[in-house]
């Protein structure tokens, strides 16, 4: 990337504290995310990818400064977005909004759909109370919902039509950059279509920047330009979408795409043997070597770094005689 | 109940109807599905959420029909011993015997199958004990070879563990641990790895598809996730809206699904290492059971929908050709088409 990109994020950590006994003493801390960097351009799509207790959702809130970083930078067109104070930070939400999995938790049940979308927009001061019908109208659109839900109760929505008051309701204060945690792992099968058809829409008609996050990397592959995947709260390896599925350079991105079960093809599988290690006492050397195919003593040795292994693909592992 | 020669099918399902509430205001959530299913055959069933798959499971084993439900249909299980039974028709201390031992199940949620408040061990020693009338000592046994034989790297360890010191996969293979310990010639398997991460979710199938081949058990493998299907079994029944729509051998119906739902489900998916391929979308949403639409239950959402025939009458499912059976009035017009 030449331009700078829209955000920046640098060797990122954030520990859970985790105390014990009468007085809480300190016994130790939970590394959720751990030293993990990447960028994301103007209307690019980065999907973040892993299995639970892998970060990603960490990760997404961190960025958003929805949970405090340890430590790390994060800018926003190039304003630190962990120096900001309260008002800047209201501004911050303007440009940058989240939606989550269940789109049943993320709706006030007692609030009209018109007035959970209008929120947003009277709490930021965007609308006079006689705009107000008026950008609900025009965002009830833009998620193709027809207008008259303004006046509905969520309990009257089906879980597409929940999630798409909630994707309104992100864009209703304008903004250049979405954090998409799981946004379609709640609906049916015939529904996710949908709503991936949406964001996909939404990209390229507003140019919306995303992080999505999310366990299923075939409809991750359909809307990112780049995947970054994560264990351990570690990043493993981060490319282009179509190179990391079709030559992932990573064992465990490599353990990860041959598990996903695929109606029409027969690829080799991969059985990782185990469980995620629990994050309070990761493996030292690279955190995925106690299940690694293809693991070697030096892979205790130290953590290895990310390196470039292709124009735009870089990968934490020290072995390249394997992919 | 007469008893049956080597040839009958392990269960035949006949008709079921399974309706919630009192009518005119009840929910049918199974609407005459009828199938069968051999001895060591294992069929998939394919579903959204509200399509009748679960409950269909759930009826198999006499777990529906009670007070809030009323079960009509047949649904007929050959036993160890020879004998056929109908689930629908046996009495709950009939079925009590006909549970764990000839037809078990195992759920999604494994946390929410067992009980939190007693070992590992005690649970399936439990089992054991009751199903097959073994002695504490021989029932520890038993469990370890069974937890071994699960792919439990410390089973001392697992039993003397409670649920909630074991991780999702841990608990699921305790949960098929214990479904199996009545060693049932069929086992319903709803969502099991549905909660699972997907490296946990391949070793759990890995399991399965094992313990399947060692054994020999049937399995009803109940599913929202077609990928999963093909990994695991040979034929595949599509629900829609409470009855099956399409049902046939899995690589041809994933290949060339014939009927209009199976293909816009197919079409709806991304497929990894498919980048560029558009997916489409379904339109609408699942109908609702209490207002089902008329005629065929997916014509409001199909794209071949012909108004005055696909919603004058509910098609039936007919037989396309041996084994491949479609609900759909238009099938063979759409097929000479090349639609």
């Amino acid at each position: 990337m030449t331009a700078e990109p829209l955000l920046q994020v640098r060797r990122l950590s954030k520990l859970y504290d985790i105390r014990q006994g009468l007085f809480s003493r300190l016994v130790g801390h939970v590394r959720a995310v751990d030293d993990v960097s990447f960028d994301i351009g103007t209307s690019e799509v980065l999907g973040l990818a892993g299995e639970s207790g892998s970060g990603k959702t960490t990760i997404g809130r961190s960025v958003l400064r929805l949970v405090e970083p340890t430590s790390g930078s994060i800018r926003f067109e190039g304003k630190e977005v962990t120096a900001f104070d309260r008002p800047q930070l209201r501004d911050f939400r303007r440009s940058a909004q989240i939606v989550f999995q269940d789109p049943y938790a993320s709706i006030d049940p007692t609030m009209s759909v018109g007035d959970a979308i209008a929120e947003p927009l009277r709490v930021q001061g965007l609308a006079s109370r006689s705009e107000i019908p008026d950008r609900v109208e025009k965002l009830l659109t833009d998620v193709a919902l027809p207008a008259d839900f303004a006046r509905r109760r969520p309990s009257d929505l089906s879980g597409g039509q929940r999630q798409r008051v909630v994707i309104a309701r992100a864009l209703a204060v304008g903004p250049r950059f979405i954090v998409a945690d799981e946004p379609v792992s709640a609906l049916d099968v015939s529904i996710q279509a949908q709503i991936i058809s949406l964001l996909e829409d939404l990209k390229s008609r507003l140019g919306l920047a995303m992080l999505f996050i999310s366990h299923d990397l075939a409809v991750m592959e359909y809307l990112s330009d780049r995947i970054a995947v994560v264990y351990l709260g570690k990043l493993m390896e981060i490319g282009p979408s179509r190179d990391v599925v079709a030559t992932p350079k990573h064992p465990y991105t490599e353990a990860l795409i041959s598990a996903v079960p695929d109606p029409s093809s027969r690829r080799k599988r991969i059985i990782l043997k185990g469980d995620v290690p629990s994050p309070v006492s990761p493996p030292s050397g690279c955190v995925f070597r106690t299940r690694c195919p293809y693991a070697l003593p030096d892979c205790a040795a130290a953590v290895p770094a990310t390196r470039e292994v292709r124009p735009g693909h870089f990968k934490a592992c020290i072995r390249d005689d394997i992919l | 109940m007469t008893g049956i020669t080597e040839a009958a099918p392990l269960l035949v399902v006949d008709n079921l109807v399974v309706s919630f509430g009192r009518a005119p205001r009840s929910v049918v959530a199974a609407r005459g599905v009828s199938f069968e299913m051999r001895r060591q055959e294992v069929v998939a069933l394919v579903g959204e959420s509200g399509s009748g798959k679960s409950t269909t499971g759930l009826a198999l084993l006499g777990l529906v029909g009670d007070g809030a439900a009323s079960v009509e249909g047949s649904i007929r299980i050959t036993r160890k011993n020879g004998m056929t039974d109908d689930v629908a028709a046996l009495p709950e201390r009939r079925l009590r015997q006909l549970r764990g031992n000839d037809v078990a199940m195992i759920f999604q949620e494994p946390m929410s199958s067992l009980n939190p408040i007693y070992t590992i061990g005690t649970q399936i020693i439990e089992a054991l004990t009751v199903h097959r009338r073994m002695s504490q000592r021989e029932a520890r046994g038993e469990a370890l070879s069974l937890l071994t034989q699960l792919g439990v790297a410390s089973p001392e360890k697992c039993l003397v563990s409670y649920p909630h010191q074991l991780s999702g996969g841990m608990r699921q293979r305790v949960m098929i641990a214990m479904a199996l310990s009545g060693r049932p010639a069929l086992l319903i398997a709803d969502e099991p790895t549905t909660a699972l991460d997907v490296t946990i979710q391949a070793q759990i199938i890995d399991i399965l598809k094992a313990l399947q081949h060692e054994t020999g058990m049937a399995i009803l493998f109940v599913t929202h996730d077609l990928g999963l299907v093909s990994e695991l079994a040979e034929r595949v029944l599509v629900m829609y809206a409470g009855q099956i729509v399409e049902e046939g051998p899995v690589d041809r119906v994933f290949a060339q699904p014939r009927m209009p739902y199976t293909q816009a489900l197919m079409r709806s998916r991304p497929r990894l290492g498919g980048k560029g391929t558009k997916i489409e979308a379904i339109p609408g949403t699942v109908p609702n059971l209490a207002a089902l639409p008329q005629g065929c239950s997916f014509h409001p959402r199909c794209p071949h929908f012909l108004p005055g025939r696909c919603d004058a009458t509910e098609p039936p499912l007919e037989v396309a050709e041996p084994g491949w059976k479609i609900r759909c009035i238009r099938w063979r017009e759409l097929e000479e088409g090349g639609l």
